[in-house]
Parts: structure tokens; C-alpha cells; sequence
């Protein structure tokens, strides 16, 4: 049998081995293959800033704001969560997974927002603290479960956004609690348990499972 | 940057399933190659601009999925003890030759990518060597090397 011939019979051959797979099929969605070369792509960056001592904002795709503003632009969009900043100064968290909260707090801090981010649990400062000031940092109607706009620049200096989001399947994914906090203050943070049917946006209140903390422990 | 993800999408759809197909034939293992593939579309993805233009975008897959497998290979070798080393639990086609099938996978990686492009996916030995970044008589090469393999361990290619 000459190479020719020897070709067409394994042709007839790998082929036929591959139409008789029509139920193997390839089960990931093309978000999910994009969304792992933006993990690649993040994690490449961030070794390198790591390894080379450069600023982290290359890492985190951060460039320099339009001409006359420092405002970064940040676009770090993983799989568990996306950081992306919008023309209009606000910043858009979006978090579908609670994963790598210290490096969302890192990122967020690139787009210019201090932060606390506890994944599990609600911490808050001094009960009754600044929680009036949120309006202007988080609108009128904040987004619910993960999801969040936040102005920076409303945000006191001195002062850091505590962002905390719990799993609550039973209201279609997260919960949420925001507060302001004094930099380096003590918090006091909860699992919200019984709370988090409420579902609600305020700091939770200390409970039966409070505990404090340093920011620092973050 | 919607445009290029729409594209990206209709070709992810249109491919993935052949792809997954083509290399599963080539590595005998499920799991393996749906994780070979998934890495290959990946790398599409990140270039994109360049698979897009691509004559031969879904063999670009299949042969980036066949690298990968390489270097895994590599990794675990690496990684385990030699005792075992030994390929994971194969798959084997129902109806097919499985001895043919047995030597296609055991071929060197490079010939056995020559083979699968040009059985697979009916690449000229130009586009083959167009793809694999080697001259054309590189390719022939290697598939006479791969050919005469096979004709040592298929009975019936003697005849």
C-alpha cells in the first residue's frame, strides 16, 4: 500500500472514529473560555508586578485617566468578581463568586476606593456609626446582591467603604451590607445567619456570632 | 471589542464539539482532552485577531490542544515517578480499528500532528507546514516517518 492509499485509509478510519462521538460534546460556554484567558491574563500580570517590583496598576490593566484627572481606569474582570471604573468617576463591582476578596480590596484601592471586603460575614465600625453617608457614595438605591456602583469621591477621607457580601440562595444569590468605617478602626463583624434574610443594606448589628477585628486582619 | 466577542462565540459553537472530537481520537482520554481543547480555545481567544485571519482556524485549535498536550506530558513526567507514568485509562471508539487507533496515538508528537492534519482536517503539505512553523519538506518527513510506523504495526498496510 503506497503512502496515498495509506492516507485515504486512515482518513476513512480517524474519521469514522470521530463521527461515531456525536454525544461528546464540549460543555463550557464561551464566557467561560473568556473568562479564563482574563484570569490568565490578570494572574500573568500580577507575578510580573510582583516579581518585578513594578506598580501593581500594570497588572490590574490600570492606565493613566483622561487628560486633567488622576482618576485611574481599572478593568480587572475575573472569574468571582469584575472591578471596572466608568467615565463618569463611579466604580462597578460586580461580585458572582465570594473568592479572593484581599485582592478585590487591592483592586478596588487601585480604582480609588479604600475598602474593606469580608465575604461571609458583615463587619461595621461604632454601631449607628457614618451608615447616613452612604447615600452618597452608593446612590439613592443601591444595587442588590453582589453588585455595587461606588463613588469614590464621596467617600471621607480617612475613611473605608466596608463591603460585606454573604451567600442567601434563598434571595437568588447574595446579601449584602455596607458601612463606613474609620481607617484602622476596631470593626465589629457577624455572620449574619438569622439576619440575612433581611437582606438588608445596613451594617449588621452585633450578634450572637460578633467578633472584632483590625482592618489590618483583612 | 462585542463584535469580536460575537465572533469568537459563533466560532467557539460552531467548533468546539469537532475539535473535542479530533483530539479525544488523538489522546484516548476524555477528561484530558476536553481540558486540552478548553486550553486551545483559550488561547484562540487571546488571539483572536490572529486565529480570526487563520486559514484553518479550527486546525489551529486541534494542533495548539496537541501541544498542550505535549507540554502536560512533559509536566507529568516531571511531577510523578516513573512507575507511573503510565497513560491514564484510554478511551477506544467503538468499531474502529483499535490497533490503528493504539499506533496513530503512540506515533512522536510531531509526526502524529501531521497526521491529524492531514487526515482531520485534509491540509496540502504547504498548510501543514504553514501551521506548524516547519518547510514543507520538514512535513514530508515526518509523515513518511509516521507512515512507515504505521506500516510496521498495521498488518494490512503491508498488502
Amino acid at each position: 500500500m503506497d503512502d496515498d492509499e495509506m492516507l485515504a485509509t486512515l482518513r476513512t478510519s480517524l474519521t469514522g472514529a470521530r463521527d461515531s462521538l456525536t454525544d461528546v460534546r464540549l460543555d463550557r460556554s464561551a464566557d467561560a473560555i473568556r473568562a479564563r484567558a482574563r484570569g490568565r491574563r490578570l494572574r500573568r500580570s500580577l507575578a510580573v508586578a510582583g516579581a518585578g517590583g513594578t506598580a501593581l496598576g500594570v497588572g490590574l490593566a490600570l492606565t493613566a485617566g483622561g487628560a486633567g484627572t488622576s482618576a485611574p481606569s481599572v478593568h480587572v474582570n475575573l472569574d468571582a468578581w469584575s472591578v471596572n471604573t466608568l467615565s463618569n468617576g463611579l466604580v462597578y463591582v460586580d461580585v458572582r463568586e465570594l473568592r479572593e476578596p484581599a485582592l478585590l480590596r487591592q483592586t478596588l484601592a487601585r480604582a480609588g476606593v479604600p475598602a474593606i471586603v469580608t465575604f461571609g460575614e458583615f463587619c461595621a465600625g461604632a454601631p449607628g456609626g457614618d451608615t447616613a453617608n452612604l447615600q452618597p457614595v452608593l446612590g439613592k438605591s443601591p444595587l442588590g446582591g453582589g453588585k455595587l456602583t461606588v463613588n469614590p469621591r464621596a467617600i471621607p477621607a480617612g475613611d473605608e467603604l466596608s463591603i460585606g457580601i454573604v451567600a442567601a440562595p434563598h434571595q437568588g444569590g447574595f446579601s449584602n451590607s455596607f458601612a463606613l468605617v474609620k481607617d484602622g478602626s476596631r470593626l465589629t463583624c457577624g455572620n449574619p445567619g438569622a439576619e440575612s434574610g433581611k437582606g438588608g443594606k445596613e451594617p449588621a448589628a452585633p450578634g450572637g456570632h460578633a467578633k472584632t477585628k483590625t482592618p489590618s486582619a483583612k | 471589542m462585542e463584535q469580536k466577542r460575537g465572533e469568537f462565540a459563533e466560532f467557539y459553537a460552531a467548533a468546539k464539539d469537532d475539535c473535542l472530537r479530533i483530539v479525544l481520537v488523538s489522546v484516548g482520554d476524555r477528561q484530558l482532552a476536553e481540558d486540552l481543547v478548553a486550553e486551545a480555545f483559550t488561547r484562540a481567544w487571546t488571539s483572536w485577531r490572529t486565529v480570526r485571519e487563520h486559514p484553518a482556524p479550527r486546525a489551529w485549535v486541534v494542533r495548539t490542544a496537541l501541544n498542550a498536550h505535549v507540554s502536560w506530558w512533559r509536566r507529568r513526567r516531571r511531577e510523578v515517578p516513573l512507575a507511573e507514568t503510565e497513560s491514564p485509562a484510554t478511551w477506544q471508539p467503538a468499531g474502529v480499528d483499535d490497533a490503528l487507533v493504539a499506533a496513530v496515538r503512540a506515533l512522536p508528537a510531531r509526526q502524529r500532528e501531521v497526521i491529524v492534519l492531514r487526515v482531520f482536517f485534509d491540509l496540502d503539505t504547504e498548510a501543514t507546514a504553514a501551521l506548524l512553523g516547519v518547510s514543507p519538506g520538514t512535513v514530508g518527513v515526518h509523515l513518511h516517518r509516521a507512515l512507515g510506523t504505521l506500516r510496521t504495526q498495521i498488518p494490512s498496510f503491508l498488502d
